[in-house]
C-alpha cells in the first residue's frame, strides 16, 4: 500500500461532485422516476454514471473551439439531454429542468463532513473545494451543506474547466 | 498542494499540473493514466487523509472496513 504523502503539503483542494457529494443518490431517485415515466426499463444509476462521461465531453469543447467558456449549467442540461438522446429517451429541456433542479437531493458520501473537520480542526492545511461548477451555485452548495472547508474554488474563474491545467 | 478526486480526469489534470493527487474510487472504476500510474482498489481509504494528518486518529484505521464510505483512496 502506497502512503500519502501529507509532510509538505499545506492545501488539500477536493473536487465536490461525485467526490464529496454522492451524485448517483442526489440523483437517481428523480432519474428513476422520469426514467420510468418513459418506458425506460435500464438503471437510473447507471444512466447518472453514465452522464459524468458525457459531461467531461461536452465541458471540453470551447477550448477545442477556442471559445468562451460555457455556464456549468448550460453545460449539465446540454449532457443530460445528449445521454437521453442517445438512449433514445423521449425529453423536453423543461423535463431536465425539473431533473436538475426540483428532483435533486443534494446528498454528501457518509463521513466526509466528519473527515473534512478532523482535518480543519489541525490547523495545519488550507482546505478548499475545486469544482467545475460556477461560483455562485458552488457557494451556495458548500455554505448550505456546511463543508468545513476554507474556501471555494471554482474553475470558472480560470475560465475553462478542469481539467484543463490552468484550473490547478 | 494535494488534490482529491473521483474522476481519474481530474486526477491527471492536477498531476499535468504539477500538483499530487489521490484518486478515491468511488464507483469500483480502476485508474489508469497513460503514463503507466494506477491505483487499483484497496490502496487507502478517504479517511486515511485525516488519520495521516494527525497519528492519534490512527487507531481509527478500521473503522470504515467497507470503503464506501470514504471511498478507496489511492494516491497517484
Amino acid at each position: 500500500m502506497q502512503k500519502i504523502p501529507l509532510g509538505p503539503v499545506r492545501a488539500i483542494t477536493f473536487n465536490m461532485y461525485g467526490t464529496l457529494l454522492d451524485l448517483v443518490t442526489c440523483f437517481a431517485a428523480g432519474f428513476d422516476e422520469f426514467l420510468k415515466a418513459k418506458g425506460y426499463s435500464g438503471s437510473a444509476d447507471d444512466v447518472v454514471v453514465a452522464s459524468q462521461a458525457t459531461y467531461l465531453h461536452e465541458s471540453n469543447v470551447d477550448p477545442l473551439l477556442d471559445g468562451p467558456r460555457t455556464p456549468f449549467g448550460i453545460v449539465r442540461r446540454v449532457t443530460l439531454s445528449q445521454v437521453f438522446y442517445e438512449l433514445k429517451i423521449a425529453h423536453t429541456m423543461d423535463d431536465i429542468q425539473q431533473l436538475v433542479t426540483t428532483k435533486a437531493t443534494p446528498t454528501l458520501f457518509p463521513g466526509v463532513k466528519e473527515n473534512l473537520t478532523r482535518i480543519q480542526s489541525l490547523g495545519k492545511y488550507n482546505l478548499s473545494v475545486l469544482s467545475n461548477g460556477d461560483l455562485p451555485s458552488l457557494d451556495r452548495a458548500v455554505s448550505g451543506l456546511g463543508f468545513p472547508v476554507d474556501r471555494a474554488i471554482s474553475a470558472e474563474q480560470a475560465g475553462y474547466y478542469k481539467p484543463y491545467a490552468g484550473v490547478y | 498542494m494535494f488534490h482529491v478526486a473521483a474522476q481519474a480526469w481530474d486526477i491527471r489534470g492536477a498531476r499535468a499540473a504539477g500538483t499530487a493527487g489521490a484518486y478515491i474510487n468511488r464507483y469500483d472504476i480502476h485508474y489508469v493514466d497513460p503514463d503507466g500510474s494506477q491505483a487499483g482498489p484497496g490502496s487507502a481509504r478517504f479517511g486515511g487523509i485525516a488519520r495521516r494528518a494527525n497519528p492519534d486518529l490512527e487507531s481509527q484505521k478500521n473503522q470504515d472496513p467497507g470503503g464506501r464510505g470514504f471511498g478507496r483512496m489511492c494516491p497517484v
